[in-house]
């Protein structure tokens, strides 16, 4: 009987600090930082259409490789803006 | 350089409050669109003269010498600004101050978001966010805040398209047979009016923590409504611009995809991607209210949005407060688990279950609950005090700090 109450002020001791380390850090988290950079996604109407699924692939390095190449994105056929320099904003005529 | 009353001929600037032009002197206000200065017209063809130029090059000043030197069209003294800085106040006789060389030939937005929060509102805001601090030291309890600059910060609005292939490892459905199984995703994101932060000095991370700025508020560009405000050009190239869609569109994807095989943590193991931005992107002004202190030598910045009031910071807390705390709580914790537990195991014992062999099995089972909860509870807690760090550590960052008091009040 004696080890179960030693076992259960250290399972006390343990999960009371954990615990308490916890909460404490949680409210630290929600009053002393402010600002995160979730939801961009969501922020300004940007939307993710997902073209392909392939599930239960074999884990076999080769097959991934297979997968990426067959569906590696083509080059845009429209105009793009150019790499290199600086973008400009208009200049006023 | 200042945009003068048509009715006293002082000084307009522009008023967040009433989100019109407005001069101290004579009370008069005026519709931004309303006003055009008669200097603008002169000072675009004005020369200007380098630091090194006025006052002698020297190497041992090279830092100091880093800046342009302009004429404050109120009182004649001369206005220093660095690197990309297009406004400014003069620090003679205040007026504020536009560089319409630099906006109309180098870089001339095509929109601006006005301010629409005032200086007072960014202060209360903070003031709150202070007040509603826990474990703050002292002395920034009682912090008084005085160091306020309103500075517009140059972002380019662009569209573009991302592409990407990805192979993701994901915890199997059926864990009997195997832990883990592969899954391919493919998909695009169109990334619609999308602002990417144009100022190379303020990190990536702190601009894109101010977000959102509602795009509908945006206003054809007005070099007005930069009087009495701060503000920056752009300075990243189009590699920056590219590399920063990218990095957007990647995280996107990722949170997409993720969600989509239903394990927010599966790992990525290969991915290919192809990001192309159109050629209509737009060059636009945000504007954002920058609060400096210093706390046991170190700087602090604290950033509010200053469309929206959105704050931005990491307040800094007392650790040895924090401990200790933490230690009388878990204490408090542990009597309460303790005397629960310890009911409990009495009313099992009352039932005849008090063997010995039982007891080392009771015993094991408390020591195998205690470890699991302490282990998680403690990593919970960690997890959380390394984000509240890193948004400290955004705080005190000297970049941020050098970029905003280096303006001449």
């Amino acid at each position: 009987m004696v080890m179960i109450y030693v076992f259960l002020v250290i399972f006390g001791t343990a999960t009371g600090i954990g615990l308490a380390m916890w909460i404490l850090a949680s409210k630290l988290e929600k009053r002393n930082s402010y600002g995160d950079n979730h939801g961009d996604a969501t922020l300004y109407s940007t939307s993710l259409t997902i073209t392909d699924r392939s599930e239960r692939m074999a884990p076999k390095n080769d097959l991934m490789v297979n997968y990426i190449n067959l569906h590696t994105p083509q080059k845009p056929q429209y105009p793009t803006a150019p790499r290199g320099g600086a973008p400009v904003g208009k200049v006023r005529k | 350089m200042a945009t003068l009353c048509r009715n006293c001929n002082h000084a307009l600037v522009y008023d967040p409050a009433i989100r019109k032009m407005h001069c101290a002197y004579c009370g008069s206000a005026f519709e931004a669109e309303e006003v055009e200065s008669e200097a603008k017209k002169y000072r675009e063809n004005e020369r200007v003269l380098t630091r090194g130029e006025v006052f002698g090059d020297d190497e041992m000043y090279e830092e100091f010498l880093e800046g342009y030197v302009y004429t404050c069209s109120e009182c004649g003294g001369e206005i220093v600004l660095h690197g990309s800085e297009s406004s400014t106040k003069c620090i003679f006789c205040g007026n504020p101050n536009v560089v319409f060389s630099r906006m109309a030939k180098e870089k001339m937005p095509d929109y601006i978001i006005p301010f629409s929060i005032t200086r007072e509102q960014a202060m209360t805001s903070i003031r709150s966010v202070i007040d509603h601090a826990v474990f703050l030291p002292k002395e920034l309890k009682n912090l008084k805040i005085e160091d306020v600059r309103g500075i517009y910060l140059p972002y380019w609005i662009v569209n573009a398209n991302h592409e990407e292939a990805a192979v993701l490892q994901v915890k199997a459905q059926n864990p009997c047979m195997t832990k883990y199984q592969y899954v391919g995703r493919k998909g695009s994101i169109c990334l619609q009016d999308f602002p990417i932060d144009g100022c190379r000095i303020l990190s990536d991370e702190s601009s894109t923590r101010l977000e959102p700025f509602d795009l509908s508020a945006m206003k054809p560009f007005d070099e007005d409504y930069l009087l009495g405000f701060y503000s920056n050009s752009s300075d990243i190239t189009y590699d920056d611009l590219y590399l920063a869609a990218q990095r957007r569109g990647k995280e996107i994807f990722d949170q997409g995809t993720k969600a989509d095989t239903g394990d927010k943590y599966a790992k990525v193991m290969g991915e290919v991607h192809e990001t192309a931005i159109l050629n209509n992107y737009k060059y636009a002004m945000f504007p954002v209210w920058f609060v400096t202190f210093r706390y046991n030598g170190k700087p602090h910045t604290i950033l509010v949005n200053g469309q929206t009031g959105k704050v931005v910071c990491g307040l800094p807390w007392n650790k040895k407060k924090y401990w200790i705390m933490s230690i009388l709580l878990g204490i408090a914790i542990m009597l309460a688990l303790v005397i629960g537990l310890n009911g409990i195991l009495k009313v099992l014992q009352v039932n005849g279950t008090g063997k010995e062999s039982s007891e080392y099995v009771t015993a094991r089972i408390i020591a195998g609950f205690g470890f699991g909860f302490s282990s998680i509870a403690s990593i919970c807690a960690l997890a959380k005090l390394s984000k509240v760090k890193k948004q400290l550590d955004l705080t005190q960052s000297a970049t941020t700090f050098r970029f905003v008091s280096k303006r001449q009040e």
